[in-house]
């Protein structure tokens, strides 16, 4: 058995509106929120990193978790803003939440979904009973080029899960993970470029709804579950439409979307996307519901997983801030300040 | 400030990103930052105390001549915090509105400066206001 | 021990200068005031900072010994304090017979910096673990300690300029002043925020500059016309970062150095005609006025509103323009507080002149007053 025992997450407090950045590059800006569905992003304060959010979002996790961090033996943290290229985020979060020193763990990175495969490694370390309690962390300030309109849709936050193998603990049992990947360059960045590339409509179709639709298919075909089973789905967020149409497509409705769809309000958090929409999900759910999760990760893949909500939800849910206290405390920022913030202005 | 400390930077997180100072043994004082001998009493029996990360604001000012290594953080607001549990320590404000002293905060994790482009990055407690 | 003879270059940016060359100029005058010979000193004291850190030389010590050949040699590193402390260190010597004739130089060149350069290398005399690397400078901690004073104790910006105004005023009359000029209370408000609330018209400025005194014991002394006699000094101690004192608008350090100066020359504060404080910014003169002891504490405000601290006022605080008016080269200015107390004892002040100057007291703070000095001298 695996399952969930502490989950949080951190959002910056600044946000940017959809037409800010629109209007400074002269495009329509309905047609930008029509298309997006987005109608504001987060934004890093100048002194904030995958690093600093993943330390409070840890912390809320310990927080519901109630454990000895000094128990925890594995971290893994996925994300393709890490704060270091060669020094792994996970070494600061460690010290920070009080690990000590007898953990394994590395920086992870698949694009979007490096959040979600952190998470399967920690499932295996705590499954086959290798380790007590492992962490997994999902964590993006993602950027892109300013004058590209992927710019429109680049948020920033962490989401971190702390699972454990001891029913009693398990707020959210992870009774199934299927995975379906292949080689497809839909969106890449090499390592001396600050900024990545997009292969623009080529990621929809052939990466993220290809991969999104097989890997959801494939964990149902698992676990002869079908989408009428589930309460809630969650998917990779890349912007407000991708969702909502992989979502029609399989036979999920917007009411089994709407808990964990965030992204209209902060923007494609990209390795902490699909995990922030679960923990929002978490924030609401009551026991013996049923959630599907699939990421998707460009170059490519997706990791889909079947979770069911226990008993001991309830007590957890109100021990940290939850995604709405985040999601509602917010500050606007113009665009200037857009380009201070994110340093740049060189 | 001194460029390079590496070594230095290793030294004062190895113990976490917390907020510790000490105890003394004998007359029950909490410090900030630890020592080594007691400053009331002069007791060199201490020990580490962690405190809780919660405060007021003691006194402020808002830094327009900044640091060489802050340049592109100007403005920015250095505070004297009380905290909870009696002693002051000094960090960077970020994120209020109405700044006032006795306004009530909560430390965080973040970034306090970076050896430039390439160095190491100085990871520091600073705090913003309790929701 | 006695001062028998006192030269300087001027505070200023000195481009075409390096510390040699300002040292250089500081000595011969000092020797010319002194009517000695480099052969006739015995011993060098001399203060400096940052001669490590911003001019890539140490051992300024050597470097004198090197350029005047004498043999015996001390450096002294202690902050904005180490012009005074050299000067202690010299009495010391003198008085335990090791030294008959000494010289004290206390030298800085800063302006090979830029201003937040500066501001970093500067932040070494403040706690570097929990003020510096947590981005403090060293005027956003006077600056809270200002904000502290004005909740505290009532004294207002505006008080708070008039110490400036009034340096300003006394800095025209000094020739070798970095600031000559005088300025209006309405500058003040228009000057650039440094670090709220203090602006740039409320902070002494960094330069370069150098200052060397002669000192001697009594017999050589004797022989003398122009001189003054050093008959008390303390030194005092703080936490070295602010946010560790229980009361952030006292110099604890200075209350104890004045209080060991003033048994040890056996007079009282009001027994003083001038004073040489250190207005690294004005509210540190303000708290050097409480603290020394001339006032109880929360009343320099008042007091020099009242213009009781001008030249002839009731005790002329800062006759020379202080750190304000005359500039701050660090090591240098524990020095040059100690030439203007020369020039007044012996009338020599031109339109700074105290009247009846009878007793004379030098005051620098390290830092946010982690090190104070105090030193007295009569005619």
């Amino acid at each position: 058995m695996v399952g969930i025992i502490g989950y949080g997450v951190y959002i910056p407090l600044y946000r940017i509106k959809t037409e800010e950045i629109a209007n400074t590059w002269g495009r329509d800006v309905d047609s930008v929120k029509k298309g997006l569905l987005i109608s504001e992003k987060s934004v890093p304060n100048i002194d904030e990193d995958t690093v600093t959010m993943s330390i409070e979002a840890s912390l809320n996790a310990l927080k519901r978790a109630m454990i000895d961090p000094k128990e925890i033996g594995a971290i893994y943290s996925g994300s393709e803003s890490p704060a270091y290229a060669v020094k792994p985020n996970i070494s600061m979060v460690a010290n920070a939440i009080g690990m000590g020193n007898n953990y394994t763990g590395a920086d992870v990175e698949f694009a979007c979904k490096a959040g979600t495969a952190s998470l399967q490694m920690v499932m295996g370390l705590v499954k086959s009973n290798l380790i007590k309690y492992g962490i997994a962390i999902g964590a993006d300030a993602a950027e892109y080029s300013v004058e590209n309109v992927g710019d429109q849709s680049t948020g920033t936050g962490s989401a971190v899960f702390i699972l454990g193998n001891n029913k009693n603990e398990i707020v959210a049992e992870i009774k199934e993970t299927v995975s379906y990947s292949s080689d497809v360059p839909d969106f890449w960045r090499r390592p001396r470029m600050r900024y990545p590339t997009h292969a623009e409509r080529f990621t929809g179709e052939p990466a993220y709804f290809k991969h999104t639709v097989i890997a959801s298919q494939l964990l149902m075909e698992k676990t002869g579950l079908k989408p009428a089973d589930f309460n809630h789905v969650v998917f990779h967020t890349p912007n407000g439409k991708f969702p909502t149409r992989v979502a029609k497509f399989l036979g999920f409705s917007n009411e089994q979307l709407r808990n964990g769809f965030v992204v209209d309000k902060i923007g494609n958090t990209y390795s902490a996307a699909s995990l922030i929409g679960l923990a929002s999900v978490l924030d609401d759910a009551n026991a013996g519901e049923k959630i599907i999760v699939t990421s998707f990760g460009s170059g490519a893949g997706s990791d889909s997983f079947y979770i069911e909500v226990t008993d001991k939800i309830e007590s957890k849910k109100n021990l940290a801030r939850t995604t709405k206290d985040y999601l509602e405390k917010k500050k606007y920022v113009d665009y200037t300040t857009y380009l201070k913030l994110t340093s740049r202005i060189e | 400030m001194h460029k390079t400390n590496v070594v230095m930077q290793w030294r004062k997180t190895r113990k976490g990103y917390y907020i510790t100072g000490s105890k003394c043994k004998e007359c029950l004082e909490l410090f900030f930052p630890s020592r080594l001998n007691c400053p009331k009493c002069r007791s060199n029996e201490l020990e580490d105390y962690k405190f809780n990360g919660t405060g007021e604001v003691y006194s402020y000012s808002t830094i327009f001549f900044p640091l060489a290594e802050l340049e592109k953080n100007v403005p920015y607001t250095i505070a004297m915090i009380k905290l909870d549990e009696g002693p002051k320590m000094t960090a960077q404000l970020v994120e209020y509105d109405n700044l006032k002293e006795g306004m009530k905060v909560e430390s965080c994790v973040r970034k306090v400066y970076t050896d430039g482009e390439g160095g190491i990055i100085h990871y520091g407690i600073k705090f913003r206001p309790v929701k | 021990m006695n001062i028998i003879g006192v030269g300087s270059t001027k505070f200023s940016e000195h481009w075409d200068r390096g510390i040699k060359e300002l040292i250089d100029e500081a000595v011969k005058n000092a020797l010319k005031s002194s009517s000695l010979d480099i052969k006739d000193i015995d011993s060098l004291y001399v203060a400096n900072c940052f001669g490590n850190t911003i001019n890539g030389q140490g051992n300024i010590n050597a470097l004198c010994s090197d350029m005047f050949g004498i043999n015996n040699s001390t450096a002294i590193n202690g902050g904005d304090s180490s012009g005074s402390q050299a000067i202690i260190q010299a009495a010391n010597s003198i008085a335990a017979r090791n030294s008959k004739i000494a010289l004290v130089i206390g030298v800085e060149k800063m302006s090979d910096l830029g201003v937040n350069e500066a501001s970093s290398v500067i932040s070494q005399v403040t706690d570097y673990d929990y003020e510096a690397s947590q981005g403090a400078t060293l005027a956003s901690l006077y600056a809270m300690i200002t904000s502290q004073h004005m909740k505290e104790h009532k004294t207002t910006l505006g008080q708070l300029g008039m110490v400036s105004v009034k340096n300003h005023a006394n800095a025209a009359n000094n020739d070798m002043a970095q600031f000559k000029f005088a300025i209006a209370p309405e500058d003040i408000a228009k000057s650039q925020m440094v670090a709220t609330p203090l602006r740039v018209l409320h902070s002494a400025a960094t330069g370069d500059g150098c200052c060397a005194v002669v000192m001697a014991n009594d017999e050589i002394a004797k022989k003398h016309k122009e001189k003054i006699k050093l008959i008390g000094h303390g030194t005092g101690s703080d936490f070295l970062a602010v946010h560790e004192r229980e009361d952030i608008t006292t110099f604890n350090a200075l209350k104890y150095a004045s209080k060991v100066a003033f048994e040890k020359a056996k007079i009282k504060p009001h027994n003083i005609s001038f004073a040489e404080l250190h207005d690294v910014f004005s509210i540190s003169e303000l708290m050097s006025i409480e603290d020394v002891g001339f006032v109880k504490k929360g009343e320099a405000a008042r007091f020099v509103e009242q213009g009781k601290a001008n030249i002839d006022g009731e005790i002329s605080i800062n006759p020379s323009g202080g750190l304000k008016g005359c500039g701050h080269p660090f090591a240098a200015t524990g020095v040059r507080q100690a030439i203007e107390v020369f020039y007044q004892l012996n009338n020599n002040a031109g339109k700074r002149q105290v009247k009846n100057a009878k007793y004379g007291l030098t005051s620098t703070l390290s830092g946010t007053g982690s090190t104070a000095v105090v030193a007295i001298f009569s005619k």
